[in-house]
């Protein structure tokens, strides 16, 4: 017979081999709980990816865009020392459909190859270009341009030449070859609804052209910038530079792109979407919770590990030739478990990505493979271990006797009882004499519970938050309301008309169309009174706070300094009366129901507003006008302050000197007649003729005439609002300014001259896909040209639907795992307790205890645990969101990000309880079908 | 008078794919107040037949009657009670629970009975057994002597008519097994309890009333000892 060898080798894997149901169940509690930690590393590793990748594609790798900024030997020295990437992009002009308007558009350029590999372009389809009159343009600019593309359409735009900051008033014709569409580029979307002369390119010409005879190009600088000090350094250097231009920062600004922070910090990366957040928090517990698994899976076996080692000991294995055998033994476990649990996680992972659409991808970092390997190898080596720490620091045959009890004894205080109920007392004692084995299954049910109410509350939260929109479409137009003016400019002609709302209107889907306008105007008044004077001081139209000087009441007049604009335009428009200029504020009748506890004198008259008979004036009661001087490190400031409706004036912590105090009341009725006016300039522009650049004068009135619509009409005060409430509050996040408060209705009987600022449109029947797809696209015809934004109820709503449906998922899978992990836990527990205590249930029985009293002893033990891991977890999570709605509540906001919800808990653990309850019920029903003398003679 | 009598009592064990019979129909009577050993070389099958006759155990065949009446129809509840009321049993390896102490394992069979502990009663047997100062230590706290008395204790607190040892001094000294004999001996007389113990020691035989010899199963010696 051929004898085998006694190696390390053949003993662990003996060891292996002889107790396989033990190991079997060991090795299975290994991978449940390395796939818990592998699969969320790889599925955080995989969100930071996705949101990195998401952030290039929808931004570009650059942290900054300067613009128009300036190359010249010191600033280029400057960003050589200061950033690790940085690239021009050539700005030659600006495009726009013909004949439409020149605010409308979108910038023309050639990046340099690294401002090229930081704004990360991707093609649609087609290529970029590389012969002349070949343009590459993006898709939200192509719709903004009403154009109806194909790829290599011949293609006449408007060309505004690009003069330095601006580009010439006049366009050229030109025809461009369309060769490829990109996918849009955020940064350029955002900037363009500012609406200015600054534009982040969308539009690709071919590399080094150049810009057209009589034009200078500008350039926008894309660099990877640390930080904002950079720029501020940056704006600084130039500054010199440009002296010479009128204004004050002389046109060179920055951009930031989408919170660049995402490019620095894991972290911010998931600011990017709030489910990832979520998942971040609970891969921080579930690292712990899967450590504790693989501790626990160990421990289930340690007592008769211990006398293992005990025994090996006593026959004279050294400690190193004992830490070979269990390093084998760990090695071969660790060969079984870490590939399957890391292929399992990949595969787990890989699925439960798909769930998230295609903006998610499984890409976990090249390193997130090995630490994750890594990271369980050390958790299975040091488990594995800790018994035979544990067994070197007693004698072997106290290894072999097993001393714990003996131990507990000296620590723990158990008093007799006198009469006891016997399972009641035998579980009682078990939790006491076995604390650190339940705890350990306490912690991981109370994170489950955490997890479990966490998860769920917050992913109501967020169900019940992504549904506010009111109608079933809103478009906004940034029509770039201006306030503090008189006079209504070139920006206004632009919004939603009232025919546009006629055309949406006639829809057949289309129930009703509700919108808001907003415009300049002012009150014809007899005398500018105090209180007049304070209410404009408010609206900024006339004085201004004066650094170094402090303005009181009596001052005004010295240091007066009205708007040059609005100077301009009371003189040509011939204004001979003092006026307040305020804004005229129209709503739809619907948002008058909805006043709330508006504080007003007088009624609000819907007809009678309608019919332009009457206002409402929204003016502060009271106003109070605080001055001061105060000493702030030395240096001494004058400063004033002004406050409305009896809110005290704050007055910095500083030394402070009092210097007047005036406190005005309304001098309006209900009931007043007053005389409202509104000027709309005909040709866009305000009468003022501007200096040549760089020349650093100011403009001056011009000479010529001011062609303008000029409309007056008196009307009675019908209410006068002191205080917003409601939907008024809601509309406006203005502090209760001046402003004449009427319905579309009264305001279009003054002029229908005014764009609605925004609409909402409800439809008549239920949304579908198909009729979205009608109404959406009509929208994009009926605004093409146009700076709107459509939000679309139903899209949201899908979407909503979509990210709620994914972070379900992803909640109810995390939940399950770790309820999975607690039952495993403690199932292997009580079967290793089952297993230690079949002698004790012999000898139970042959006292005379029958299988009730058993199984009850173990089933309270099971409750005990279950109800401590239960109340552990509520009183956490209760306190967890106590905390955080205090937080909300010193911020003065309202808690809305979790709406509690009990049943995905509750229901979970009614399963977990029922699961265990009859697991340990069926296992000592095993035991209790073998014979009392099998029992006793066990072990 | 028989309190306890077995009629045929076979037991079989499948050991692999052979039968082995560890009794041979065994007929034995046991008189009330009796103190009677069985005695026999090892695996001559004594501790199966104290076991099957009390009830630890089933028989493959036979019967056990007790107080005139067949355990056979008994089911498990049934035999629970009857052993936690009328049965004591004693064990070689003590068999305390080790997560209650000394007292709570006397108290066991009377809380499982749901009884008020008579406190007059176990005090009288917890001075005869000498354990009053251990009682309120864990089992693994006490010595294998300490343990034992705590076992006899808790086999004697329900007042049963019947107390079964299963080589009680085996796992003991010569001192320890000497005194915890004799109080075995002297409990049982004193509360005219049955006492049915298995050993192998011949000088513990002895001391018994009436000496059973098993061997192979079958009983091949009944006798009566004079000795007293």
């Amino acid at each position: 017979m051929k004898k085998k060898k006694l190696t390390y080798n053949s003993l662990a894997l003996g060891n292996l081999k002889n107790r396989k149901k033990q190991y079997t169940l060991l090795i299975i509690g290994i991978i449940l709980s390395m796939t818990l930690s592998s699969s969320f590393t790889f599925f955080v590793s995989s969100a930071v990816s996705s949101a990195l990748e998401t952030h290039n594609f929808l931004y570009g790798k650059q942290s900054h865009i300067i613009l128009n900024t300036i190359r010249n030997e010191d600033t280029e020295e400057f960003l050589k020392s200061n950033t690790t990437t940085r690239g021009y992009a050539h700005i030659l002009g600006k495009i726009t459909a013909p004949d439409s308007e020149p605010t409308t558009g979108a910038g023309v350029a050639w990046l340099e190859p690294q401002a090229k590999e930081l704004y990360f372009q991707s093609l649609i389809e087609g290529r970029m270009p590389t012969a002349e009159n070949e343009i590459a343009i993006e898709k939200s600019a192509l719709t903004r341009l009403g154009i109806d593309y194909k790829l290599n359409d011949k293609i006449t735009f408007d060309f505004y030449i690009q003069d330095a900051e601006k580009q010439k008033e006049k366009p050229i014709k030109k025809e461009f070859i369309l060769v490829g569409i990109l996918n849009d580029k955020r940064a350029n979307i955002e900037k363009q609804s500012w609406a200015t002369d600054i534009r982040i390119p969308a539009a690709f010409v071919m590399d080094n052209a150049q810009v057209e005879i009589g034009g200078k190009e500008a350039l926008h600088l894309f660099i990877s910038s640390p930080d904002d000090e950079f720029i501020s350094d940056y704006v600084e250097l130039t500054r010199p530079l440009r002296k010479n231009y009128y204004g004050a920062n002389d046109g060179l600004g920055w951009y930031l792109t989408g919170g660049y922070e995402i490019m620095y910090t894991v972290a911010d990366t998931f600011g990017v979407n709030a489910p990832y957040l979520l998942i971040l928090v609970f891969v921080a517990v579930l690292a712990v919770a899967s450590n504790i698994g693989i501790v626990n899976a160990f421990s289930t076996n340690l007592k008769e590990r211990k006398r293992q080692i005990g025994l090996l000991r006593s026959v004279g294995a050294t400690k190193r030739q004992i830490i070979k055998i269990y390093g084998k033994e760990t090695f071969i476990l660790c060969l079984i478990c870490t590939p399957v649990s890391i292929l399992i996680s990949i595969g787990a992972v890989t699925l439960s990505v798909s769930a998230f659409g295609e903006n998610f991808i499984f890409k976990p970092s090249w390193w997130v493979l090995p630490l994750s390997a890594i990271i369980s190898i050390l958790i299975v080596t040091l488990s594995s271990f800790i018994p035979l720490f544990s067994a070197s620091r007693i004698t072997p045959m106290q290894a072999i006797r097993n001393i714990s009890l003996n131990r507990k004894i000296k620590t723990k205080k158990i008093k007799t009882q006198k009469e006891f109920d016997t399972s009641k007392l035998l579980s009682s004692r078990n939790i006491k004499l076995y604390k650190s084995k339940q705890v350990l299954t306490s912690i991981i049910l109370a994170i489950a519970i955490f997890g479990s109410l966490f998860g769920f509350s917050f992913a109501k939260g967020m169900k019940e938050q992504n549904t506010s929109l009111n109608s079933d479409y809103e478009v906004i137009s940034d029509m770039e309301y201006a306030s503090k003016r008189i006079g209504n400019y070139d920006w206004f002609r632009y919004g939603i008309s009232e025919n546009d709302v006629e055309d949406i209107l006639s829809n057949s889907y289309v129930e009703s169309v509700k919108g808001r306008k907003e415009t300049n105007g002012y009150i014809e008044v007899e005398k500018l009174t105090d209180y007049l004077k304070l209410c404009n001081y408010a609206t900024g139209v006339y004085p201004t706070t004066v650094d170094g000087v402090v303005i009181t009441k009596e001052n005004y007049e010295k240091y007066q300094e009205i708007p040059i604009e609005n100077t301009a335009v009371i003189e040509k428009a011939n204004i001979t009366s003092p006026i307040l200029p305020l804004d005229f504020l129209a709503l739809s009748e619907d948002d008058f129901k909805n006043e709330g506890k508006t504080v007003l004198e007088g009624k609000i008259n819907i007809d009678k507003l309608n019919s332009g008979e009457e206002v409402i004036l929204v003016l502060p009661k009271t106003l109070q006008l605080t001055t001061y001087h105060y000493i702030f490190e030395e240096e001494k400031y004058g400063f004033s302050d002004l406050s409305v409706n009896d809110v005290p004036v704050e007055i910095p912590d500083e030394k402070i000197t009092v210097l007047n105090s005036a406190e005005l009341t309304s001098e309006f009725k209900v009931g007043d007649k007053i005389k409202l006016g509104w000027i709309m300039s005909n040709d866009g522009k305000i009468p003022l003729d501007y200096p040549e650049e760089g020349t650093g004068t100011k403009p001056t009135i011009t000479k010529g005439t001011f062609d303008h619509e000029k409309i007056e009409k008196e009307v009675t005060v019908g209410a006068i609002i002191y205080e917003y409430s409601g939907i008024l509050e809601t509309l406006f996040n203005r502090y209760c300014e001046p402003c004449v408060l009427t319905t579309i209705d009264g305001l279009n009987t003054f002029t229908k001259n005014v764009p609605y600022e925004r609409i909402e449109v409800n439809l008549n029947t239920e949304c579908t896909e198909e009729i979205n797809k009608k109404i959406t696209n009509s929208f994009d015809r009926l605004f093409a040209g146009q700076d709107t934004i459509t939000s679309s109820l139903y899209e949201i709503e899908k979407q909503n639907m979509l990210s709620i449906k994914t972070l379900y998922i992803i909640v109810t899978a995390i939940v399950i795992l770790l309820f999975t992990l607690c039952c495993s836990m403690i199932n292997n527990a009580l079967t290793a307790r089952i297993r230690e205590s079949k002698k004790e249930i012999g000898t139970l029985r042959a006292v005379g205890a029958s299988t009730k009293e058993i199984s009850s002893s173990y089933i309270r033990q099971v409750l005990s645990v279950l109800g401590i891991g239960t109340i552990t977890g509520v009183v956490a999570f209760g306190l967890f969101f106590s905390i955080y709605c205090l937080i909300a509540l010193s911020y003065n906001q309202t808690q809305d990000d979790f709406i509690l919800t009990f049943w995905e808990t509750l229901v979970g653990l009614i399963v977990l309880v029922i699961a265990c309850v009859l697991n340990v019920y069926l296992k000592v029903r095993k035991e209790m079908k073998h014979s009392i003398v099998e029992n006793i003679r066990e072990l | 008078m028989s309190i306890i009598e077995c009629k045929n009592l076979t037991k079989e064990y499948l050991s692999g794919e052979n039968v082995v019979v560890a009794l041979n129909d065994v007929t034995v009577s046991f008189e009330k107040g009796e103190f009677v050993a069985i005695t026999g070389p090892s695996g001559s099958g004594k501790s199966t037949f104290l076991h099957c006759l009390s009830s630890l155990e089933n028989a493959t065949n036979g019967e056990v009657i007790y107080n005139n009446e067949s355990l056979k129809s008994y089911n498990d509840n049934q035999l629970s009670i009857l052993r936690r009321r009328r049965f004591g049993f004693v064990f070689q390896a003590y068999n305390l629970v080790e997560e209650l102490t000394g007292y709570e394992n006397i108290l066991l069979p009377i809380m499982l009975d749901k009884k008020k502990p008579d406190e007059e009663y176990l005090k009288k047997i917890i001075d005869i057994l000498g354990i009053e100062d251990r009682l309120s230590h864990l089992p693994s706290a006490l010595s294998g002597g300490q343990q034992q008395r705590i076992a006899i204790a808790r086999a004697l607190a329900n007042k049963p008519t019947i107390l079964f040892a299963d080589e009680p001094t085996g796992n003991l000294d010569g001192k320890s097994g000497r005194e915890v004999l004799s109080l075995l001996k002297y409990v049982s007389k004193e509360l005219g309890v049955t006492l049915i113990l298995v050993t192998h020691d011949l000088n513990v035989a002895e001391q018994a009333d009436r000496v059973i010899t098993i061997e192979d199963g079958a009983v091949i010696k009944d006798s009566k000892n004079n000795a007293e």
